[in-house]
């Protein structure tokens, strides 16, 4: 005789699923802070301290709803998030960080140099003693 | 280069105060050429023998993507004599000095025109 079970099937609670996704997001939010930040305002000259912040409370967010449920989803939104943020800590900490200026102070002139203008006419000191001021930009290139 | 777009939007007021602005790239002459025609307010140099970024030591070595040397984004405001009054560099390339930042530096480094 078959007996059918009155007992309702333990499917599990949301338990964390909120800070999951959350988490996910504001890893993420950095980023796109970043973006908006870079072609929206055209801001340039603020570091975006924020973006490896955001990404690391990303992480604390998605460890703790993975205390909460263990899940493969769960695991691999942990280690997503966490290689973002490491990145992100690399990026601003180390690859971007510039060698110290140790070019000619104020009061100093520039030492001898012979470049060549866009349009093929030499460009040299005396070009920069004409009487005409100058700000004198080094630029990464196009891309 | 999003730097340079924002002071070849400003370059009337680096004209008030008469002072010309000099983009220099360590890339060849067929990109600052191109560079050029995007930037036509501005002087573009093409200094890819590094002589007038090396003599700044302005040369990122080994940055380039393809292993070559870039140069550290830095900003230097010479007088008309060709002294240097006033240098910035920020400690990490993806902080650009503002167009703004410069013409304060004009302002107060350089006499009035």
């Amino acid at each position: 005789m078959d007996t059918v079970s009155t007992t309702p099937v333990d499917r599990g609670t949301p338990s964390g699923r909120f800070w999951f996704w959350f988490g996910m997001a504001v890893s993420f939010s950095g980023i796109a802070a970043y973006l908006v930040q870079f072609f929206v305002f055209k801001q340039l000259s603020v570091m975006p301290w924020y973006a490896p912040l955001l990404a690391s409370l990303g992480v604390a967010m998605v460890f703790l709803s993975l205390r909460k449920r263990r899940t493969t989803p769960r695991l691999l939104g942990l280690l997503l998030v966490v290689i973002v943020a490491g990145f992100e800590w690399f990026y601003v900490l180390s690859f971007t960080k510039l060698p110290p200026y140790a070019g000619p102070v104020v009061g100093e002139k520039l030492p001898s140099f012979r470049a060549t203008l866009a349009n093929g006419q030499a460009f040299a000191n005396a070009d920069l003693a004409n009487d005409t001021s100058t700000v004198l930009v080094f630029f990464r290139g196009r891309w | 280069m999003a730097e340079l777009v924002q002071l070849e939007n400003r370059v009337q007021d680096f004209d008030k105060r008469k002072v010309r602005i000099v983009a220099v790239t360590l890339e060849d002459r067929n990109d600052a050429e191109f560079t050029q025609k995007q930037l036509p307010h501005l002087t573009v140099v093409s200094d890819s023998e590094q002589k007038l970024t090396g003599a700044v030591q302005a040369v990122d070595v080994g940055a380039n993507p393809n292993g070559g040397d870039l140069a550290a984004p830095t900003t230097i405001l010479i007088d008309g004599g060709g002294t240097v009054r006033w240098m910035f560099r920020p400690e990490r390339f993806i902080v650009r000095i503002s167009p703004d930042e410069i013409l304060a530096a004009i302002d107060e480094r350089l006499p009035k025109p």
